[in-house]
This record gives C-alpha cells, sequence and structure tokens, in this order.
C-alpha cells in the first residue's frame, strides 16, 4: 500500500516538472506549419530574458519605463531584482520612512506602518479589493509635514496634523494602480505630542492627488479622541494626512512642552526659502539639530517651513546632498524669532565641490566637479603660493566640472573652494577641499567623512559625545584626534563642527 | 609752526595706537555690566559676550577669574550662541568660571555666550579677567583665530558711597519664563572607546528663557531619574522605551520619547502565546480522538 502512494506522488511531481520543461521550451516559438495546422504563439513571461512581459515589473534593464519617481520616489536609480520585481534601493527620497508591502488582491490584507514617535498607519484591504491575481505592491512612505510644504500646502488657517503618507500601488504587471475595486479601510493614528495646539475636533483626514490643485476631506471619518485614531475609507490612493485647526484657548498646562509646546509656540511658525541643486534633498538645522528636510524642485527652489518655535534668537543651518550624494557645506545663519510668522528668504545653498584626487603628480589634470542651481557661474578659488582663481558654469541640472592643469602648482599642500552666483546672488563657500601636489596621483576616498566617529555617516551629537569623552584626555582614541596632533582638544572640536550634519 | 605739526603727528599716532585693535579682525570675548559702579551685597548680572569681529567662529573655550572672591547666585546659559556645550560654564574652585562649547557651521556676529549673577561683599575694586581664551575659524581646519578679550574692573562702594542714581539699576530679574525647552532629538550611540562599546543615549536642547537645569531619563517602566549626556543606558537589549525630559530653570519641562529600538523579546508577545495555545489545544483535541477511534 505504501509503495502505491509513493508511486502516485513520484508521477504527480514528474507530470508538474514535464509540463513546466514543456511550457519553458515554448517560450516565444512561433509555432508554425504549412497546409491545414493551426498557427498559434505562444507567450509565457520568463524571468531573466530582459524582456519585460506579463506579470513582471521588469526583466533586467527592461524597467518598463518606469523610474524611482513613478515609485513615489523623488529620484535615484531604479533597478530590478533577478526575480523581476522593482528593487529600489537606489531610489532616493526624503521620506522618515519607507515600506513595501505586497499583498494578494484575492486574500486582501492588513499592514500597519509605525513612525519613530509611536504614529501610525494602518491599512486594511479586503478581499479582492482589486481584479488581478497577480501580488499587489504598496509603496508607502511617511514624511514630516515640513516636507508637504512647498508642493502641497494644507488648507489656509489649518495645519497637518502629525505625518503626511504618500501611498502609491503597483500591479504584478508594474502599472501605477490609482483606484481601487473596493474601499480600504485606513487608521492614522496620531501622537499627544503632534496633537497639541490643535482643536481635535476639527480633525479629518484628507486626500491630495497629484494632480489636485488642494487638499480634498474624506467623507465618513470616525476621530476616535480617546485613543488618537481616525478611522476611513478610501478607494483613491496618493497623499494623505489628518488637516486640523489651531485651538483658540490656551491649553491649561502652561508650561509643559512634552514635544509641542503651547498654542502660542506651536503657531509661532517660519519659512525658509530659496536656491539649492534641483531634487536635492535640503537639511535644515536648529541648534545643530536636524529641524526638517524637504526636496528642492527641478529649478532647484526649496521651502521649508518650521512649525512650534518661541520668541528668541536661533542658529539656523543650512545644508542640501546632491545628485551624487555629497553634501554642502553647512550655512549658518542666526534670526530673532517674532509671535506669528517669519519669513526668511533670498537663501542660497553652497555648491557641493568633490576632487577626484587627493595627491597629484605635478602636472597632472585635477577634476573638480560638483552642483549648484541652474546655470549658476562658479567661482573656483585656489588657495596656494599665492591665491587665484577660475570660473566656470553649471549646467541646466546645476551641474558643473572644471579640469585644472597642476603645472603650475608648486609641491606641496593647496587648497581650493567654489562659490556660486546667480541673477546678483552669491552663494557661500563650498567646503574647503585640500589636495597634494608631488611625485604620484592618488584617488580622493569619497567615503572619508571628517568627524563621523561612529561610521554612521553622520556627524552629530553622537560623534560630539564621543569626542568629549576622549576631551583633554591621555592616549585618546586614534579616530577621535581628528588633526592627529596626539590630543582631543578645541581643535579637533572646531574641525567636527565645520563638517556637522545634524 | 614745528609745534603745531609735532601735535599733529602725536595725535596720528596716538589715535593709531588706540584704534587699531578695534580695525583688527581679532574676534573679542567681552564682559559687559550696566554700570561700573556697584555697593557691596547688591547684585549684579555681567554678560559674556562674543563679536566674531567678520570671522566665522564655530569654537570657543576660556576662563573667567574674579578677584578679590564673587558670590556666585546662578549661571545663565539660555538663549546662548552656543549649541553644544563641550563644557558647560560653571564654577570651579570658588574663583573662576570655566566654559567650551561649539557652534556647527559657525557664527559671525555679536552675541551672548551666557551670564552669571552673583555679588561682591569687599569694598574696592573688583576685576574680572577672561583667561585661556580661545577661538577657531569654521574652515574645517581647526584653525585658531586671532582673540581679543576685554576684561571688566568694577568699583565697590558702601551703599552711602554710591554715586549712581537709584534709578539705574543694575540687575533686572529674569522676565517670567514660561516657555518649555525647545524640541530635541535624542540619539542611541555604541563605540567601542566609549562605556566600553554598551548602548549609550545622548541629548542636547535649548532653552531661550534661563537655560537648561537639568535632564531626566526613564527607561521602560522605571521612574525618572536625572541624567547627563551621555548616558548608559541600563537596558543594553534596547528592548525598553526611553523618555528624555529637559528641565528648564523656571521648572519649565520637555520630553521627548524614543521607542525601543528592538521591541519587545517574542515572550513579551502576546499573540505568539495565543498561538503556542491554540496549536497545544488541537494537538491535544486530536489526541483525544485518536484515542477515541482505538
Amino acid at each position: 500500500m505504501k509503495k502505491q502512494y509513493f508511486l502516485i506522488i513520484i508521477c504527480f511531481f514528474l507530470t508538474i516538472v514535464l509540463s513546466i520543461g514543456f511550457f519553458v521550451f515554448m517560450d516565444e516559438t512561433n509555432a508554425g506549419s504549412s497546409g491545414d495546422s493551426i498557427f498559434m504563439t505562444v507567450k509565457i513571461s520568463v524571468c531573466g530574458n530582459n524582456i519585460k512581459e506579463g506579470g513582471e515589473h521588469c526583466d533586467g534593464n527592461a524597467l518598463g519605463g518606469k523610474t524611482c519617481l513613478n515609485l513615489g520616489f523623488s529620484g535615484g536609480v531604479l533597478h530590478c531584482t533577478p526575480s523581476c520585481e522593482f528593487y529600489t534601493t537606489s531610489c532616493i527620497t526624503s521620506a522618515g520612512s519607507t515600506a513595501t508591502p505586497i499583498f494578494s488582491p484575492t486574500n486582501g490584507g492588513t499592514y500597519t506602518m509605525l513612525n519613530a514617535n509611536n504614529s501610525a498607519a494602518t491599512v486594511n484591504l479586503p478581499q479582492n479589493f482589486y481584479t488581478d491575481n497577480c501580488d499587489m505592491r504598496m509603496q508607502m512612505f511617511s514624511y514630516e509635514k515640513t516636507a508637504f510644504m512647498t508642493s502641497k500646502p494644507p488648507p489656509t488657517g489649518k495645519n497637518f496634523c502629525g505625518k503626511v503618507y504618500d501611498f502609491v500601488f503597483i500591479d504584478g504587471s508594474g502599472t501605477n494602480i490609482s483606484t481601487l475595486a473596493k474601499p480600504a479601510s485606513i487608521t492614522l493614528t496620531y501622537t499627544d505630542d503632534e496633537v497639541s495646539g490643535f482643536d481635535e475636533n476639527t480633525l479629518a483626514p484628507y486626500r491630495r492627488g497629484d494632480s489636485d490643485s488642494s487638499w480634498q476631506p474624506i467623507s465618513g471619518a470616525v476621530v476616535d479622541t480617546a485613543n488618537n485614531t481616525v478611522t476611513f475609507s478610501n478607494t483613491n490612493f496618493s497623499s494623505i494626512s489628518l488637516i486640523g485647526e489651531p485651538q483658540t484657548t490656551s491649553p491649561a498646562s502652561g508650561n509643559t512642552g512634552g514635544g509641542g509646546g503651547g498654542t502660542s509656540s506651536l503657531f509661532i511658525n517660519a519659512g525658509f526659502s530659496g536656491r539649492a541643486y534641483p531634487q536635492s534633498i535640503v537639511t535644515l538645522l536648529k541648534d545643530g539639530q536636524i529641524a526638517g528636510t524637504v526636496l528642492a524642485d527641478a529649478s532647484a527652489n526649496f521651502l521649508i517651513n518650521l512649525n512650534g518655535l518661541s520668541v528668541g534668537s536661533y542658529n539656523f543651518g543650512l545644508y542640501a546632498t546632491d545628485s551624487h550624494g555629497n553634501r554642502s557645506a553647512l550655512t549658518n545663519f542666526s534670526s530673532s524669532i517674532v509671535s506669528g510668522s517669519n519669513n526668511i528668504t533670498g537663501l542660497f545653498i553652497a555648491p557641493t565641490m568633490v576632487l577626484d584626487k587627493s595627491e597629484i603628480k605635478r602636472g597632472e589634470v585635477l577634476n573638480i566637479s560638483g552642483q549648484t542651481a541652474p546655470n549658476s557661474g562658479i567661482t573656483i578659488i585656489f588657495d596656494s603660493e599665492n591665491v587665484f582663481s577660475e570660473q566656470t558654469t553649471a549646467d541646466k541640472n546645476g551641474a558643473y566640472a572644471f579640469s585644472f592643469n597642476t603645472a603650475p602648482l608648486g609641491v606641496g599642500q593647496h587648497f581650493v573652494k567654489g562659490r556660486a552666483g546667480l541673477n546678483g546672488a552669491t552663494s557661500p563657500f563650498s567646503q574647503t577641499q585640500n589636495f597634494l601636489v608631488g611625485t604620484k596621483s592618488v584617488a580622493a576616498d569619497q567615503n572619508n567623512l571628517k568627524g563621523d566617529l561612529n561610521g554612521d555617516k553622520k556627524i552629530n551629537l553622537v560623534d560630539f559625545s564621543i569626542l568629549a569623552y576622549w576631551y583633554n584626555r591621555p592616549a585618546p582614541l586614534a579616530s577621535a584626534d581628528l588633526n592627529a596632533d596626539g590630543k582631543v582638544n578645541l581643535v579637533d572640536f572646531s574641525i567636527m563642527a565645520y563638517y556637522w550634519t545634524g | 609752526m614745528f609745534k603745531v605739526k609735532n601735535k599733529i603727528y602725536i595725535f596720528i599716532f596716538l589715535a593709531g595706537v588706540f584704534l587699531l585693535p578695534s580695525w583688527t579682525l581679532a574676534a573679542e570675548i567681552r564682559l559687559e555690566t550696566k554700570i561700573k559702579e556697584i555697593t557691596v551685597g547688591e547684585t549684579i548680572e555681567v554678560k559674556v559676550f562674543l563679536n566674531t569681529k567678520k570671522e566665522n567662529i564655530n569654537a570657543v573655550e576660556g576662563e573667567i577669574i574674579f578677584a578679590p572672591p564673587f558670590f556666585l547666585k546662578e549661571i545663565r546659559d539660555g538663549n546662548s550662541l552656543i549649541s553644544f556645550w563641550i563644557k558647560r560654564p560653571q564654577l570651579e574652585a570658588d574663583s573662576k568660571i570655566t566654559f567650551a562649547g561649539i557652534i556647527p557651521g559657525g557664527y559671525s556676529g555679536t552675541g551672548q555666550l551666557f551670564s552669571f549673577v552673583g555679588k561682591l561683599q569687599t569694598v574696592g575694586t573688583a576685576d574680572f579677567f577672561i583667561n585661556q581664551g580661545k577661538a577657531f575659524l569654521n574652515d574645517g581646519l581647526g584653525t585658531a583665530a586671532s582673540l581679543s578679550v576685554t576684561n571688566l574692573t568694577l568699583a565697590v562702594v558702601q551703599s552711602e558711597e554710591k554715586t549712581t542714581t537709584p534709578e539705574q539699576k543694575i540687575f533686572l530679574p529674569a522676565a517670567p519664563d514660561s516657555v518649555p525647552p525647545e524640541s530635541f532629538l535624542p540619539l542611541l550611540g555604541n563605540e567601542p572607546g566609549l562605556f566600553n562599546g554598551q548602548w549609550f543615549l545622548v541629548f542636547a536642547t535649548q532653552d531661550r528663557g534661563l537655560g537648561i537645569d537639568h535632564y531626566e531619563v526613564r527607561e521602560g517602566d522605571d521612574s525618572f531619574m536625572a541624567a547627563e549626556s551621555p548616558y548608559l543606558l541600563k537596558d543594553q537589549k534596547l528592548r525598553s522605551q526611553i523618555w528624555v525630559k529637559a528641565v528648564d530653570r523656571a521648572g519649565n519641562e520637555r520630553v521627548e520619547k524614543m521607542t525601543a529600538k528592538n521591541g519587545a523579546v517574542w515572550y513579551e508577545n502576546l499573540r505568539i502565546w495565543g498561538i503556542i495555545l491554540v496549536l497545544i489545544t488541537l494537538m491535544l483535541v486530536k489526541k483525544l480522538c485518536l484515542k477515541r477511534k482505538r
């Protein structure tokens, strides 16, 4: 009896293997013959043939015309996995959190995106939410409200309460889906800090598509102020957020910040606008800590809105990260914030600057490149035995490149920095780069971030604390001794402060 | 004629001697009070300013020495230019205040570093000297800025001898401060050279009023405990939520929360216990059914 079962199982698997083999062999073969035979074309998706077919997002380099932008990212390079699905690791976004849950349209499912501050968005998709059998990919992005102040500002007199979410649905063939067959149930959870200063009774979910001119309220929402949740149904996806109105009376507890401060503080805001580089990520620091990031538009313009400020003097800092991931110099400015709205305009972020060599054989060409606002003039200043400058111009994407013959330079250390000029406005200087003119050429290490003591590609309070630990101590950690003079003192802190990223 | 010429030369020479320092681009640390004559026991506030003189300065340190002893009441570092203190202004050996801090990205202009409040009990002259003052340019190379200092000398007299009119208030109590410290982002760190590679927490914020008084940290179900940055975490498995409270000198608080990096372990998840319970029940039911069949 057992033998019979065994034979049946073997036969079953054999049949499956033979069937698969048959179909693979028949891939893209034109079955044609003469006479009274039926002409037919059998076409089956084969992942790995570099041809994007049905049921595949992509195949090799065949991406079906899709880019990172189609998947909700702000830029970068889209790739394809060996299993013919979109691979977005090299895509760029300024979102605080991203997620890519996969759903079966037949079975539906639930996914919760939890943000670092404990706010969350839960999407519950019912069975048969879409008329397709292939798995559906949902790209989910969670942004700080500042990221939307320029591109999709909230309605007048209202403000985003908590995060702003972007949803992008991709079907099994890589097509963007904006409307589902059945509505999804969405629950947005907000924190006490986020709702501080809002009239909680005015909270409502809003939706805004890319082609919409304003935010539209989503009707039928249930606001649970006890549990800080808002639940609603939605069929059309794009940007979704909770939007509310400010409290008209002061909160009872006047002296506890809890993340938001009182009403007066929450609605003291400041707008920071100016020029960076096209599609670059612009970061605003407040007292050395990241206060907001935003994506510059294609013309390099940016606007960052900051809420929850107090009346007083602030040190703000700005830097941008270009399309190659290089960071500009941090430019600081002091502002006295007054009650109400404050606008700080005309900010011009310093260009990025990268050298291709850290050491160069005298007479060879040093390549200098970077990014700034489109069509800006770039002044490159060499600080050598004599100070002299060269000029070049950025292209329509803000990219510039300059080749410099080092023959006139003497052997030794040299410094170079640059600044951009456009329509009478001048940017601050880029980070100062140094190079050694000698007898050999050495490629520059673009990954070397001075002051990044814990190797997380950021120079912030963690690195500061490590350095502070070694301050004036004997035999300090070699990596903490930034100028390699055998001690950690204020000089090392000054170097760290220059390269600070927050 | 000759005498007149000589006088002109002398005037130009003296003007040069006195005005030259202000023409140079040396950054300056300056001590200031509202007036220069105080009475014994009168409370005064001395402000410490940094004037960068068109330079971009990102690090500054120094010490302020008193002679005779100054009875320090408080140090106010609210609304300071300094973003991160390496050495928060503090009294050392009852005779000096030391300080060191940085301004990421640098600063150009004139602004207050901090102020200190106290009184003098000895009649005579009181001197406040800036010693070991250093400032560095924001150039990525750690270049020392040329630095000048402006010290402070006060005349301390008995009250009946005071020539200042009573209207000239020399010390104004701080305005009521109801604004909590600024929002901030505590960060986790892990570095072999610090705390033997154990996880630590760092935090810092600014206060626009009187300044930060202290910080408190709470891990999981524990209560808030006074803490300093960097703070060695008790929960090295990072499964607890962390709260950091910044309290300013007026008692206003700002609390920031960090979610647990690693979350709860599986046996703390009730859902998993539910699944295990269901599986055990199913196995028992199956066993019972098999027994009945036999």
